[in-house]
């Protein structure tokens, strides 16, 4: 491995370091916080554990991120098929209207449809987080040359091999892009879901929020903030080592 | 061997390719040469079912190609198109290596492959073969098309338009190529091109398509010499026909050799390979009624007279 190759890591490891620092440290600040609330009971937010709280919040986000590129990634596929092209229209409308909804309201919507807790969080998450997968996989696969796609089938490639070998590879680096748009707007969006009774790192500020303990709220936002920081930088790296869109271009 | 029989395509109401019969015979450089929109990509295409006739038969060594499954068709079909299409995040090695993995070919045979290919097209390996398509010039690329259509050792080659986008010296020095290659290689090609220049340049035959439909079908010299229509005719170029029937023919054919071996020439001088077209353009600039032709090293083997040019080539 070369230096340059390290020089890479180095802002998702600070950001990780940083987060992991502060989801077993911040107990340890106890006299910093009570700085910022000195008349609260308890300064520190102690129904749950942080450490605890950041893998359910990871676990949600990962989930619903999962079910997301699955489904925008598919979508974008079978509409960019020659038997799916008719749909086309409506999957690109669904994707540019989509993100004009609020995430409060689709999750407002869940909650009678799918009672409260885990659930309705994760359905409002993928619904959010699916829309700029599938925006940028339909950019991605149409901004692909037809003369290469000629080129590849005028070689002999299976419909298969030529969305393989050729159109995901080239249309990798928008899709990645899409899905790190996705998956930090849903890292802060998943927090919400402690309203409705998911455990999330949302739970330190809506407690902190109804019980006027603006310590509590601090420290749930730091914490996403970092996990969101540190995830964002981890997309970078991925994007960086993907074709760029001047090759895709060229092609 | 390429056979079209009675061979159409229409899209909807519209006819494309309009009940065409045509035989290319292995080893054979057939161009097909009309204006856009005659049909001639469309033929080209049919031929690796690219696009599906709509009616004929068209029948590779005797065989129906929709007998055949498309796939395993094509590579076995040279494919390379004026757009190039290299895929662009790929290597210039693993371009051409894509028909010899599809065909799945062990690892050493693939490599050895694209090596004689890269120096077939004279690309040297250390410096091309990890180079990415963006870092190539047209010329370059386009070296690399025809390479990756030639990996799979195909029979039969399609080129739909490969040059047409190339500066006209870039153009030249790959169409010198591709004789070069050809005359090595000896594989059936089916070339489409809308430049007259080059299809007298390389073809064996010339097939010329107009609306859909063979209008002419003949060698470049019988071609120039009786086009069947005015439309060929103008294709050819109207009334300078005669050069480039000149453009066919060597410097060598009609000069009259030296008895005695000549000397060096200094100065003005034609080579044996030079076209008469060549010749007559240097006689009219030295103004002048004859010229001394060389060989490679630059010694005087004949002359050429103007006199000689005029008469023509004992045909």
């Amino acid at each position: 491995m070369t230096a340059s190759h390290w020089q890479g890591w180095r802002w998702p490891l600070l950001w990780l370091g940083l987060l992991l620092a502060a989801t077993f440290g911040l107990p340890q600040l106890e006299a910093g916080f009570r700085a910022i609330e000195p008349g609260a009971r308890a300064v520190i937010y102690s129904q749950a554990s942080f450490s605890g709280l950041l893998v359910k919040h990871l676990l949600l986000v990962a989930a619903a991120a999962c079910a997301a590129v699955a489904l925008g990634v598919g979508t974008a596929i079978m509409v960019s098929r020659p038997w799916g092209r008719d749909f086309l229209p409506l999957a690109s409308q669904v994707a540019s209207i989509g993100q004009t909804f609020p995430p409060v309201a689709v999750l407002a919507l869940a909650v009678p449809a799918l009672g409260f807790g885990v659930l309705p969080t994760l359905f409002a998450l993928v619904l959010y987080g699916v829309l700029p997968i599938l925006r940028n996989s339909l950019a991605g696969l149409h901004g692909i040359a037809p003369a290469v796609l000629e080129a590849a089938r005028g070689m002999g490639m299976s419909p298969w091999q030529v969305l393989w070998q050729v159109e995901l590879p080239l249309a990798s680096a928008v899709i990645v892009a899409g899905s790190r748009t996705s998956v930090t707007i849903n890292i802060a969006t998943a927090a919400i879901g402690s309203t409705i009774g998911a455990s999330t790192l949302g739970d330190p500020i809506i407690s902190g929020l109804v019980n006027g303990n603006s310590a509590y709220v601090v420290q749930g936002a730091l914490l996403i903030g970092l996990l969101a920081l540190t995830v964002d930088s981890l997309f970078e790296r991925v994007q960086n080592r993907l074709p760029g869109p001047a090759a895709v271009a060229l092609g | 061997m390429i056979e079209l029989l009675n061979v159409s395509k229409s899209f909807g109401p519209s006819v494309a390719v309009d009940d065409i019969s045509l035989t290319v015979k292995a080893a054979e450089l057939c161009v097909l040469v009309g204006t856009s929109g005659c049909g001639k990509s469309t033929t080209l295409r049919m031929i690796n079912r690219l696009i599906a006739h709509t009616a004929g038969q068209i029948r590779i060594d005797g065989q129906a190609i929709d007998q055949l499954d498309p796939h395993t068709l094509r590579r076995r079909i040279g494919y390379a198109i004026q757009s190039i299409g290299l895929f662009p995040h790929w290597t210039v090695a693993r371009n051409i290596a894509v028909v010899p993995r599809l065909l799945g070919w062990p690892a050493p045979r693939i490599a050895q492959r694209v090596d004689e290919l890269l120096h077939l097209l004279d690309l040297p390996a250390a410096e091309f073969a990890g180079k990415y398509p963006n870092q190539l010039s047209g010329g370059q690329a386009q070296r690399v098309g025809v390479a990756r259509a030639l990996a799979g050792d195909p029979e039969i080659l399609l080129m739909d338009e490969p040059f047409g986008a190339l500066d006209p010296i870039t153009r030249d020095s790959l169409q010198n190529e591709l004789l070069r290659i050809q005359a090595q290689l000896r594989k059936t090609i089916v070339f489409v091109t809308h430049d007259m220049d080059e299809a007298l340049k390389l073809a064996n035959r010339i097939v010329v398509m107009e609306k859909g439909r063979i209008v002419q079908q003949d060698t470049p010299q019988a071609l120039l010499a009786r086009p069947a229509t005015a439309f060929v005719e103008n294709l050819l170029g109207g009334q300078e026909r005669g050069l480039k029937q000149a453009g066919l023919q060597r410097v060598a054919a009609l000069m009259q050799p030296l008895n005695a071996p000549g000397l060096r020439v200094v100065g003005p001088a034609l080579k044996t390979a030079d076209s008469l077209r060549q010749a007559l353009s240097l006689m009219l600039w030295q103004r002048c009624t004859s010229l001394p032709v060389v060989d490679e090293q630059g010694v005087q083997v004949g002359v050429l007279h103007v006199d000689s040019l005029l008469r023509g080539a004992p045909q």
